[in-house]
């Protein structure tokens, strides 16, 4: 059975990008546009990695990050972090809410692919 | 402490021996007489009492020896006259002899013995000195008298007083003494002298009493007493007289110093004597008049001198009059260029135009010396003035002033004009006005131009013409309260315009923040599904398709780091930049710089030199941002050189990091060195899309390197290749850098 990754990115393109570029490579890809409709599916699809979107509308990333964290069942879902881009500071705040990596936007396919094997090989 | 005891022992030893003490018991004359007489007086009363004492002494001796020598020829010449009596020892013979001596005063007793010493008779004024005489002759009495056949005396102290009792034998010639029996018996006693031919035949006993004596002694001591005291009383009137007529003299020599003490230098001292003392009052009139004449002389210098102070006082008064009104005046000048001052201050310090008014309103009124002032304006719409600023006016009058009606015509002023009595004045349009408030003169001065419908009106309850000073002086106010008031204006303005400036810059930047970033969302997909499309994932990618699209990749790639640029740009215009300080390695930084160029310095066959100790020390600051400043520089040095060799170095000094890079590139000219740090300036704009910089890159790095409290620099020189170096505190400060930071603008204030 294959890996499934939550994705929550409220843009269509980027879903659309990452779920074409994570099922290519065999993985089982969920997704979810919103931080409340995201957090929802973590609890109730218990995937094995989240792609989450910083810039998110309503809950944004940061706070959805927080209490996918705080349940204890949820804990151990390695999360990566999307930030806006590189220099904005939005890394370190990411981490600190207890995402467990991060990438910057502009998000080269690449370079996300390789990151998720890493958690998921 | 040696020093404190003697000072105690010095202090001890005082009381015992008083300093009076010796002459406590001397008077001490105060004045000439009582020294003279002190000096003069014992000697006179020693000498006086020695010859005394001596001459009395010398006189009762005199007188005790006639004494002795009365009493014997006395005592003889009684046994001579009482020689018969006895021989015949006839009492009426021996007692008529006996009365030849009793009648003198001196004889106490006297007794006469016969031959065998028995008493034969015996006399004397007193019968108790008689009695006490013996009634016989004593042995060695007698014995001495056959002896020495002379009378002798001796002293016998009695019952009844002193005496010198006399004893003489009565003798017999040989040839009247036929009986020898009797001579027989006393012949045992006489002597072998001249007298053995004469017989002792009785003794004779005389008492001379010496009260007589001692009377006459006595007598004499009263008399020198009484010498004695008149004596005395003669030399002190002696003393007397002479010591005044030594202190006389030196009184009034005395008063007269006194009253030239005093200021009464005209007495002159009479001068009597020619001895020292007259000299002495001789020399002092002399004195006294030289005196005088110099006082005299000094009396008149100063007369002169006060005459000469009382016209220099006189001169000095006027000048001081003159000088206080040229004061005066000048004080007045001061107080109006301080007034001019104090309203451009106004001007300069304040944009309140109604606050520059108002303090023109008030140096008016004060320096023109009158009730109140009020600057208007003519409101064309109302055909009124308004009253747009005042000093010392009530607001009902105000009120009643901007009430009056005043046709366009003839709201001009086109020159000063004055009311010097408002009551005579029939055609002021407002008389009623301005009388009912009690103001009877007026003054009115138009502000700027000929064609003015605005100025100042002073006011002043006091009838009479403002003089020409006055008029002056509120028409320069007036004047230069309208370039005030016109600068205040303009400065309002500008300001005003200032403000808008800022908020549409401010605007700009937030515009150009929100834009990036909504241009950025789009192209990420762009970028990230042509790089889908190159790895095949929607199927295999024709060669020369697989050419464009990576063409498409590399400019959307470099229109994303345009808009990357833009919005830092952007975020630092807008102070919303803030940097994330923390520890780095610069080594670190230089080291992962290396990395991602390495292969682009390959590409071009440049040498890549790399000097970065590893024991630089710890930095702390924005590392990401500080590695995106290397980059760029580092960036630009491989874009620009196309042969030999880029060289990063990284020194540490004074508590500051240093690094830069070189290039052997093209170089850069000066002017153009200014222009590089400048926003989408680079040297050749056509050069910098061929290289792919955005021409951003160094205005931000500058602004980074700023932020971090360091600065970034280059030189460089046509020809000769580029150095460009930035130089940060190994710690930079956390306050000042983390806050929002404003940019290259200042906001102002």
């Amino acid at each position: 059975m294959s890996s499934r990754i939550l994705v929550i990115e409220d843009q269509e393109d980027n879903r659309r990008i990452v779920r074409d570029l994570l099922a290519r490579a065999g993985y089982e890809v969920l997704e979810a546009v919103s931080g409340d409709s995201g957090v929802a599916m973590a609890e109730s699809q218990r995937p094995d990695l989240i792609l989450m979107d910083i810039q998110l509308p309503g809950l944004d990333g940061y706070q959805a990050t927080r209490r996918i964290k705080a349940n204890p069942e949820l804990r151990q879902i390695p999360i990566i972090a999307v930030t806006s881009y590189a220099l904005s500071g939005d890394d370190a705040k990411a981490l600190q809410a207890g995402c467990d990596a991060y990438l910057s936007k502009p998000v080269s396919p690449r370079a996300l692919l390789a990151k998720v094997r890493e958690y998921l090989p | 402490m040696l020093e404190a005891l003697g000072e105690e022992n010095r202090t001890g030893e005082a009381p015992t021996r008083p300093a009076g003490a010796r002459r406590a018991w001397l008077p001490r004359p105060s004045t000439l007489g009582g020294r003279i007489f002190w000096s003069v007086m014992p000697i006179i009363l020693v000498l006086w009492v020695v010859v005394g004492v001596w001459n009395i002494y010398d006189h009762r001796q005199l007188a005790t020896t006639e004494f002795l020598k009365r009493g014997r020829a006395m005592a003889g010449n009684l046994a001579y006259s009482s020689e018969l009596g006895v021989f015949t020892e006839d009492q009426q013979l021996l007692e008529a002899s006996l009365r030849g001596v009793t009648g003198d005063p001196d004889v106490a007793y006297v007794a006469i013995y016969g031959e065998d010493g028995r008493m034969l008779t015996r006399g004397g004024d007193d019968d108790l000195r008689v009695e006490s005489v013996s009634d016989a002759l004593v042995e060695n009495e007698q014995a001495r008298l056959a002896q020495e056949r002379h009378p002798f005396s001796k002293r016998v102290v009695g019952p009844g007083g002193d005496f010198i009792e006399f004893l003489a034998p009565i003798l017999s010639e040989q040839a009247r003494m036929p009986d020898e029996l009797l001579i027989g018996s006393l012949g045992d006693t006489r002597g072998q002298g001249e007298g053995s031919d004469q017989r002792m035949i009785g003794a004779v006993r005389l008492g001379l009493s010496l009260e007589g004596l001692e009377a006459n002694v006595i007598r004499l001591m009263q008399l020198w007493g009484s010498i004695t005291v008149v004596l005395i009383s003669l030399s002190l009137i002696a003393i007397y007289t002479l010591s005044r007529r030594i202190t006389q003299p030196v009184m009034r020599l005395t008063n007269q110093a006194k009253q030239i003490e005093a200021g009464f230098i005209d007495e002159v001292t009479e001068v009597e004597s020619r001895d020292e003392i007259g000299q002495l009052a001789v020399s002092f009139n002399r004195m006294a008049v030289a005196l005088k004449r110099n006082i005299d002389e000094k009396e008149h210098a100063l007369q002169r001198l006060r005459d000469l102070n009382r016209t220099l006082e006189d001169r000095i008064r006027q000048r001081t009059r003159e000088i206080e009104e040229q004061s005066e005046a000048l004080q007045r000048s001061l107080r109006e260029v301080q007034a001019m001052a104090e309203i451009t201050n106004a001007v300069s310090a304040s944009l309140d135009l109604q606050w520059v008014l108002d303090t023109i309103a008030g140096h008016a009124t004060d320096l023109s010396g009158s009730d109140g002032c009020a600057i208007f304006e003519f409101n064309a719409a109302r055909s009124r003035y308004d009253v747009v600023a005042s000093h010392n006016l009530a607001t009902p009058f105000l009120e009643a002033v901007a009430a009056v009606s005043v046709e366009p015509s003839a709201a001009v002023i086109a020159e000063p004009f004055q009311i010097p009595d408002v009551e005579k004045s029939e055609g002021y349009r407002f008389r009623d006005v301005v009388l009912r408030e009690g103001y009877r003169a007026v003054l009115v001065v138009p502000m700027g131009g000929e064609t003015a419908t605005r100025g100042a009106v002073i006011f002043r309850r006091e009838p009479g013409r403002f003089d020409s000073q006055v008029v002056e002086f509120v028409t320069t106010l007036a004047n230069q309260s309208k370039v005030a008031i016109d600068n205040a204006r303009l400065f309002q303005e500008v300001q005003r315009r200032e403000i808008e400036l800022e908020n549409a810059s401010r605007h700009k930047s937030q515009f150009l923040a929100n834009m990036s970033h909504e241009l950025r969302t789009p192209l990420n997909a762009i970028l990230g599904y042509t790089e889908l499309i190159l790895d095949d994932l929607y199927g295999a990618v024709p060669e020369r398709m697989r050419e464009v699209l990576e063409r498409v990749d590399h400019n959307g790639r470099h229109l994303l780091n345009l808009i990357n640029d833009v919005l830092d740009l952007s975020k630092i215009e807008a102070g919303r930049l803030t940097l994330s300080l923390d520890d780095y390695s610069m080594a670190e930084i230089v080291r992962s710089v290396v990395v991602s160029v390495e292969t682009l310095a390959a590409e071009k066959n440049l040498a890549l030199r790399v000097a970065a100790p590893a024991d630089l020390p710890v930095g702390f600051g924005d590392e990401r941002r500080l590695t995106q400043v290397l980059l760029n520089l580092v960036g630009n040095a491989i874009k620009f050189t196309e042969a030999g060799e880029v060289a990063i170095e990284a020194v540490a000094s004074d508590g500051r990091i240093r690094v830069s890079v070189s290039d052997t590139g093209p170089g850069i000219s000066e002017a153009d060195q200014e222009e590089i740090f400048k926003e989408f300036h680079q040297v050749d704009n056509s050069s910098t899309r061929q290289k792919g910089g955005t021409g951003l890159g160094l205005a931000i790095a500058k602004r980074i390197i700023e932020m971090h409290g360091g600065r970034l620099w280059v030189d460089s020189a046509p020809g000769r290749g580029s150095t460009f170096a930035f130089e940060v505190p190994v710690r930079v400060e956390r306050r000042g850098h983390e806050q929002p930071h404003s940019g290259n603008r200042g906001s102002g204030g």
